[in-house]
């Protein structure tokens, strides 16, 4: 009876996800009658923070296979669901691929200055100081090129998928073989990643750059990844009253603990972006930073950093509170929602500099996509989850 | 023999299944102030005893704070009162560059005061212990399973001790001196 009620949760998340995708995508239609540049923008960062969750979610599932231990045994399905909605992700980037001219500054650019050969001196300088000249950015920061990379990250990781959710599930157990597979497949990656969010958020302020970009944002996929898993697992746990083996209770404080040192690293990161800036102080670097830091866009980063980390790093310091799964669920959703206004934070001022301007399609075209991830996601866990996990296996 | 002379009664078990056992059957008989002794960790002991939480995490808690604390007011104290430098134009309390120092010192006390605390509640260091007298007692740091029920326990008394000893299963019974 208890395995109904999580079936019926599970059932629930898919309705309320349709329910919301399709509404979503009802006024995400009307407002691209309107405002359709508008609705890019908003458009953008919706795909942003799903897809990184999704290949956050797949980054953890191969941390799981190079590391071990107990605490992925429990959250083993609930990051395969995640990853699987990988190409969810491959399809909601079809949008952004045919409207780059619209979204990308460089891509804007080339539109009309490929026609005028030569670029003038003047356009150089009017760069804010950025010491590569436009047609050597080019060859980098075109759309075919782009439109190209972006088919090959997401070949790559769907097969990567492909290979860690559904063969490995299946396959021979070779443990030792899927770990050195894993190695490889995170180092890939990491590195398509990394490239992924040059060209789809960085490169959104083309003069502006900033190293551990890429590394930032697949923290935060991660981190997204694994608080969404654990507010799963643990909202499933809740449900089922005696404690049966859906989630194994001290596994679920480790994923509490493991999001808290996810938390951790993640702020490390963006501090050390910040500091590092920040102490450089080089006007071509630190003009992401004072975008960001006035108009009214302080207070969201300042909400962003008190909310997506301070409250929930004091929070998960309790023991207690990482062992009811209802608080935990809690707290995980606030890590993953909290990573989305930090998402925004650093996305929306790059299209409006200046006075602070959060437009409804800001909240409502990620919430449609959102909605899609959700029923697709639950979907898929319907499937996987309601198997007994053993509790002795793994090295 | 006197109770009043006496430590406790110790109890050796035949392997860490029945110890677990035996201190179960010990807390439901009512009795409080007992511990478990083993070659090494058992999973499901610390529980059977009743030892559900310490005061650590409080502890280390404190002593992060303090680090905190006095690593900022340090770096607040040079940079602004005793030595002020003009870096850059920047303002003489940098928070950010106080950071990385703050949290360092963070972490430095509090597992400063996590070991110490450690071994304050612990009692330790303690070079002596009534134990010790046990010769049998020796084989807990190899291949010994001890429980130890003390005579400060308000349910102690003597024989009835010993036989829910032996009755929960263990293989001999020693008296432990004061």
């Amino acid at each position: 009876m208890s395995a109904e009620a999580v079936r019926e949760t599970i059932a629930r998340w898919q309705r309320g996800g349709l329910l919301v995708a399709a509404v979503g995508v009802g006024l995400c239609a009307l407002a691209a009658t309107v405002r359709l540049d508008t609705l890019l923008e908003s458009y953008l960062l919706g795909f942003l923070f799903w897809w990184m969750v999704s290949i956050g979610c797949l980054g953890v599932l191969l941390v799981y296979y190079l590391s071990g231990g107990r605490w992925g045994l429990a959250a083993r399905p609930f990051l395969e669901c995640g990853a699987m909605t990988m190409p969810l992700a491959a399809l909601a980037f079809v949008p952004i691929a045919l409207q780059m001219d619209r979204i990308y500054p460089w891509a804007a650019e080339s539109e009309h200055t490929v026609a005028s050969a030569d670029a003038s001196p003047a356009e150089m300088t009017s760069d804010a100081g950025h010491h590569i000249p436009p047609d050597v950015q080019r060859l980098y920061l075109n759309v075919e090129f782009a439109q190209a990379r972006a088919v090959g990250y997401f070949v790559l990781w769907v097969l990567l998928v492909l290979a860690f959710c559904l063969r490995a599930r299946r396959g021979p157990r070779r443990p030792r073989g899927r770990r050195r597979l894993a190695a490889v497949a995170l180092a890939l990656m990491i590195l398509t990643c990394t490239f992924a969010s040059i060209d789809w958020g960085m490169s959104l302020d083309p003069g502006w750059f900033s190293t551990i970009y890429g590394a930032l944002i697949a923290m935060g996929g991660a981190l997204a990844g694994l608080a969404i898993t654990t507010a799963a697992a643990a909202s499933l746990q809740s449900r089922t009253p005696s404690g049966t083996q859906l989630v194994v209770p001290p596994t679920l404080a480790d994923l509490g603990t493991l999001t808290m040192a996810f938390l951790m690293l993640w702020a490390y990161f963006a501090f050390s972006q910040f500091l590092i800036i920040y102490a450089g102080n080089l006007p071509e670097e630190n003009v992401w930073y004072i975008t960001r830091l006035q108009g009214g866009w302080q207070w969201f980063g300042l909400a962003a950093i008190v909310g997506g980390f301070v409250v929930p790093f004091g929070l998960l310091l309790s023991r207690d509170l990482k062992h009811n799964p209802r608080w935990l669920a809690g707290v995980a959703l606030l890590v993953f929602g909290m990573q989305f206004v930090y998402l925004a934070w650093t996305i929306l001022p790059s299209f409006r500099p200046g006075e602070i301007l959060v437009r409804w399609t800001d909240v409502v075209a990620p919430l449609a996509l959102g909605g899609l991830w959700t029923a697709l996601f639950a979907s898929l866990l319907a499937r996987r989850v309601p198997e007994p996990q053993p509790t002795t296996e793994d090295s | 023999m006197a109770d009043a002379q006496l430590y406790g009664l110790l109890a050796e078990f035949r392997d860490p299944e029945a110890l677990v056992d035996g201190a179960r059957r010990v807390r439901e008989a009512g009795y409080r102030r007992f511990d478990a002794f083993s070659p090494m960790p058992i999973e499901g002991l610390a529980e059977a005893i009743g030892f559900t939480r310490t005061r650590m995490p409080l502890v280390v808690l404190i002593g992060g704070l303090i680090g905190a604390v006095a690593g900022y007011l340090l770096q607040y104290w040079v940079s602004v009162i005793a030595y002020p430098l003009n870096v850059g134009g920047r303002p003489l309390n940098s928070w950010p560059y106080f950071i990385p120092v703050t949290f360092e010192t963070t972490v430095l006390v509090a597992a400063l005061f996590g070991v110490l605390g450690m071994l304050a509640l612990n009692g330790l260091p303690r070079p002596h212990h009534p134990l010790f007298a046990v010769e049998q007692f020796a084989h807990a740091t190899r291949d010994g399973f001890f429980l130890c029920i003390e005579t400060a326990d308000a349910r102690f008394a003597g024989d009835e001790t010993r036989r829910l000893l032996v009755e929960a299963g263990a293989t001999e019974v020693f008296d432990v001196p004061a």
